[in-house]
């Protein structure tokens, strides 16, 4: 990987660093696989098996919401096509964050956003159960830290 | 205008209101051969010739689907136009959809006994078409329960609104908050009218100003049906949503949205995280913080914490614990957390609902003080989405269940299991 080997001993930092991201590859294979029958999962999984360099997309991207000017009358139809603007903005941000989301409509938006939150729920015990045995195995084995 | 119209029924084709009227009526009848052809198929219950007899406001909306054609039906009419006024003949129209329903009190003219009216097919449909009128009538709420399909067409109606230019005021006046009123006043219109589609040219020519702008509302047929379901399917998904996030009780679509998305990325973050350093970040911790610390200010961090600022804080604080871990507490108590070790943190979140206390324990190097969000106090627990690090002491329960492996060679994070359980 191309992590900075900077002067401190680089070794172990690139091997944590690179075991680190394998970890998370094999969550998120494991993620994908749990609901193998969700578009969010099929989607997940063409992101994975893609080439590397197109694994990490950067998902945050700010985008400032539009400030429409304030409406010197408080027009109903003004604010309503402000909010649903606003609305707006967040359901693309929504879709952005749930894998495969860009090409769905809101309806099937929210159902695979629902679905994608279980699973990810699911998948946050699971590791945190495995690191819980794994800390268990390393402190009954004896100090490592 | 009941009283009007009543008279103009009465009179059995008599344009009492005009000549007008007549040609109104003539060519409606005209131009909607078809549609009356079937309308006029009786659907089963409703027996256009017999005095079928109200059911009063009590009925429910068994017809509504009924209506609903109808009104769409003559929505078409009404777009198609025929160059009458276009307030005119819808009314008419929905008049004589009403009579055809069978809701009107019995055939034949005058039947002002049309009493309680048909509130049934048309229930849900507030008669209403002026645009205030119109938001009232949808927004009150509906005793019937036909709420959702108010919601439904409050989104249709006020285009339809628009498109009619006469609204009929004084009859949306009468009842538009309650349309159980409105077909009240409208059933004895309706019974005025109740010439069938059948009956020829029975007169009335009604003053466009009429009850039957309700329907017009609906109508748009298969859009405006389609685009209520859709709306109530989405609304169906925001409440499973709701239920799935914690902080959902939030009535504002756009901040549910809000939430949504920070419970995602939350949870997001938690799996990189714990992949990255809980389960990856076996031995040697120390270095890992060293190192970390030190990548991190060389401009590029390895995890890439979702939040920049977050992540400083973590760099920060791994720094500091190099050099003396009194400095570090300071630090963390500056920005309102602290260090404690693990098994206190547990202790304090299982023996108090909320706990108080802004903790932040050692996890992983940079992910110490993200770790302070990340883990929820319970496996099950619903994780708190707040992701900030507040200045004074955060109200969320949110003690990280990273576990020390990296820790604090200074014993500090001796118990090395996960807060979580607490």
């Amino acid at each position: 990987m191309e992590s900075p080997l900077s002067e401190v001993s680089p070794h172990s930092q690139t091997i944590i660093e690179e075991r680190g991201k394998r970890i998370k590859l094999a969550a998120e294979i494991s993620l994908a696989r749990s609901s193998s029958g969700r578009h969010w999962a099929r989607a997940l999984r063409r992101r994975i098996y893609r080439k590397p360099s197109q694994r990490e997309c950067i998902v945050k991207k700010s985008t400032p919401p539009l400030k429409k000017e304030v409406p010197l009358v408080a027009e109903v139809v003004a604010d309503v096509a402000e909010e649903k603007e606003e609305i707006e903005d967040k359901v693309r941000a929504l879709q952005r964050l749930v894998p495969g989301g860009e090409e769905m409509e809101v309806d099937r938006l929210f159902e695979e956003t629902a679905d994608y939150i279980e699973a990810l729920r699911e998948q946050v015990g699971v590791m945190r159960a495995l690191a819980c045995i794994l800390d268990g195995m390393e402190s009954r084995d004896g100090d490592k830290l | 205008m009941s009283g009007s119209l009543n008279g103009n029924s009465a009179s059995s084709g008599g344009g009492a209101t005009g000549a007008g009227g007549d040609d109104f009526f003539d060519q409606m009848l005209s131009s909607l051969p078809s549609t009356w052809a079937d309308l006029a198929n009786p659907k089963s219950p409703w027996d256009m010739t017999s005095a079928a007899n109200p059911s009063g406001s009590g009925e429910d909306c068994g017809g509504y689907d009924e209506s609903a054609l109808l009104a769409s039906r003559l929505r078409q009419h009404q777009i198609s136009g025929s160059g009458s006024p276009a307030g005119a003949k819808p009314m008419m129209l929905h008049q004589m959809l009403m009579s055809a329903a069978g809701r009107a009190p019995g055939g034949g003219a005058g039947a002002g006994a049309g009493g309680a009216g048909d509130p049934s097919g048309f229930f849900p449909l507030p008669l209403s078409l002026g645009r205030d009128d119109v938001e009232g009538a949808f927004k009150s709420p509906n005793g019937t329960g036909a709420e959702g399909l108010f919601n439904g067409f409050g989104g249709g109606l006020p285009g339809a609104a628009q498109a009619n230019n006469q609204p009929p005021f004084h009859h949306a006046q009468q009842g538009a908050p309650m349309p159980a009123q409105n077909f009240g006043g409208a059933a004895p219109n309706a019974g005025a009218q109740a010439p069938a589609p059948a009956a020829s040219g029975g007169g009335a020519a009604a003053p466009p100003r009429q009850r039957v702008r309700a329907r017009r509302g609906q109508a748009t047929d298969p859009h405006s049906i389609a685009e209520r379901l859709r709306r109530e399917r989405i609304a169906e998904r925001m409440k499973a949503l709701q239920e799935l996030v914690p902080n959902a009780n939030k009535t504002d679509k756009a901040s549910m949205l809000d939430e949504i998305i920070d419970y995602v990325k939350f949870l997001q973050l938690q799996v990189k995280v714990l992949s990255m350093s809980r389960l990856g970040g076996a031995a040697a911790v120390a270095p890992l913080v060293a190192n970390m610390s030190s990548e991190g200010q060389g401009g590029s961090n390895g995890a890439g914490g979702s939040d920049s600022s977050l992540t400083v804080t973590e760099q920060q604080v791994a720094k500091l614990m190099e050099e003396d871990m009194g400095s570090a507490m300071q630090y963390l108590q500056g920005k309102g957390l602290c260090l404690m070790p693990i098994s206190l943190a547990s202790a304090i979140s299982s023996a108090t609902c909320h706990p108080r206390a802004s903790a932040s324990h050692l996890g992983g190097g940079p992910a110490a003080a993200a770790a302070h969000h990340l883990i929820p106090p319970g496996p099950q627990a619903q994780p708190n989405s707040n992701n900030h690090v507040n200045p004074d002491g955060p109200s969320s329960p949110n003690l990280s269940g990273l576990t020390a492996q990296s820790a604090m060679a200074n014993g500090n994070a001796d118990s090395h299991k996960d807060a979580s359980s607490a």
